[in-house]
């Protein structure tokens, strides 16, 4: 049978006590950090929801990666063997000069910059709320993945975890309104921090006076300050300065150097918090 | 009334697919346009069966939104129990209208959740881009008839009518 008055306290009172505790719940879980616990077990079913979600699109690269001509295996093989040469090379390179900057450090007393590990990380969700630039991939704190750690994809700095469960976790984006990292410009060394805007093709320079020698084109990359982000990776290219003789600052729009919206393979950057500590240590001389 | 075990399954099939609907990969460009899946599902329940589906329920599923979303626990969870409860309240007129009129009530209700929600975020100054999540209520209204239409054949299969 079906019942034909609702029992128990009124509908709205019912909706207030709810909300109330919503709303309790809120902060207590974003000033104080209490309901991990709760969100943790929570997490553990939404986990393979993601992945389920996520397969039709993991079948279609199965199915890429699985029917390739010949011809086409052959001709991607030849141009990366090309690519592999050509890398390997300028490493050569890159090992000289490492070998040189970690004996000039050394002469000023200053300890060498050690590289971090890299781990390949597979983006599988990214946040249905476009206000929200968060993306979930398929690494949690079961492979090391730890809260701050800094996600990039090949050609930079794309943003930091934020939240770690057993088998994924949550990384918020450069782009995120609430999101910001200290870089400095690559060509001299002006210090500033890049803010987020909530749109994926722009970002904003802070607090830069109008007198700043910072150029369009320039590149910005991490600073290591804030001990989040290890220090020189790309995260972003000028795009235009406008400066306004009656505003203090100028504004300065930046593109990111990572495809943000484009990207499916992430790379987590294992970075141990001493080498963070001796980067920044080192990061103003 | 003949009740078959499966009875209450329907209704949590119907937010497993709910949910996964929300988490459809898209561009940021176009999430903006995504409807609210999991509001319209939670709201055909509570207005078809009340006694099924309350504010509580409701509750409960925002609560597992904001996991899913990765919002702070509890902000979906606000929005969805009272724009829920405002769906139990007029829940006896809505069934009579006819689906233009209900469309219609779907994107009202929809804004309020929307609205709801953004309130719950600006407390906690999280980012917002303001009046622009009225077009996830707009879509939200636009898809009632389908998701109607899919909702009350699912309730017919399992017996829930």
């Amino acid at each position: 049978m079906k019942p034909l008055f609702l029992k128990g306290p009124s509908l709205f009172a019912r909706a207030l006590v709810f909300g109330l505790i919503a709303l309790f719940l809120v902060v207590a879980d974003y000033r104080m950090g209490w309901t991990a616990p709760l969100r943790a077990a929570m997490s553990s079913i939404v986990g393979p929801l993601y992945r389920v979600v996520d397969a039709p699109a993991a079948l279609g690269d199965w199915w890429d990666h699985t029917v390739v001509s010949r011809d086409e295996l052959v001709r991607t093989n030849e141009s990366l063997r090309n690519e592999v040469l050509v890398l390997r090379t300028m490493s050569q390179r890159l090992a000289v000069l490492e070998a040189e900057n970690a004996q000039l450090r050394e002469l000023l007393n200053s300890s060498a910059q050690v590289r971090g590990r890299l781990q390949v990380a597979e983006l599988i969700a990214i946040s249905p709320d476009p206000d929200y630039h968060t993306v979930v991939i398929n690494r949690g704190s079961e492979d090391g993945v730890y809260l701050g750690q800094a996600v990039l994809d090949a050609s930079g700095l794309m943003g930091q975890v934020v939240e770690v469960q057993t088998s994924f976790s949550r990384a918020i984006l450069i782009s995120d309104a609430s999101h910001a990292i200290p870089v400095e410009v690559n060509r001299n060394g002006v210090r500033s921090v890049l803010r987020g805007l909530g749109r994926l093709d722009t970002l904003e320079l802070l607090h830069v006076p109008a007198t700043t020698d910072i150029q369009v084109g320039d590149i910005l990359v991490s600073s290591g300050l804030g001990q989040r982000f290890p220090r020189g990776y790309p995260v972003a290219t000028v795009t235009s300065v406008s400066t306004d003789p009656g505003r203090p600052f100028s504004t300065i729009a930046a593109a990111p150097t990572a495809e943000l919206n484009r990207s499916r393979y992430v790379l987590l950057l294992f970075a141990t918090p001493s080498v963070l500590q001796s980067e920044v240590g080192n990061g103003d001389d | 009334m003949a009740t078959i075990r499966g009875e209450n399954s329907s209704i949590y099939f119907s937010f497993v697919l709910a949910f996964a609907l929300t988490l459809v990969p898209s561009s940021w460009g176009w999430a903006m346009w995504m409807p609210q899946w999991v509001f319209i599902t939670s709201m055909f329940w509570a207005i078809y069966f009340p006694h099924k589906h309350g504010v509580g329920w409701a509750w409960f599923v925002g609560l597992w939104l904001d996991v899913v979303v990765g919002y702070p626990l509890g902000v979906n969870a606000f929005a969805m129990a009272i724009s829920v409860a405002l769906a139990i309240f007029i829940g006896p007129r809505f069934r009579i209208y006819s689906v233009w009129l209900q469309t219609w009530m779907v994107f009202v209700l929809a804004a309020v959740c929307q609205l709801l929600t953004f309130w719950a975020k600006n407390i906690y100054s999280l980012p917002n881009s303001g009046l622009e999540s009225l077009w996830a209520a707009l879509t939200s209204a636009l898809v009632w008839p389908l998701i109607y239409a899919y909702l009350r054949v699912v309730a017919r299969i399992f017996h829930l009518i």
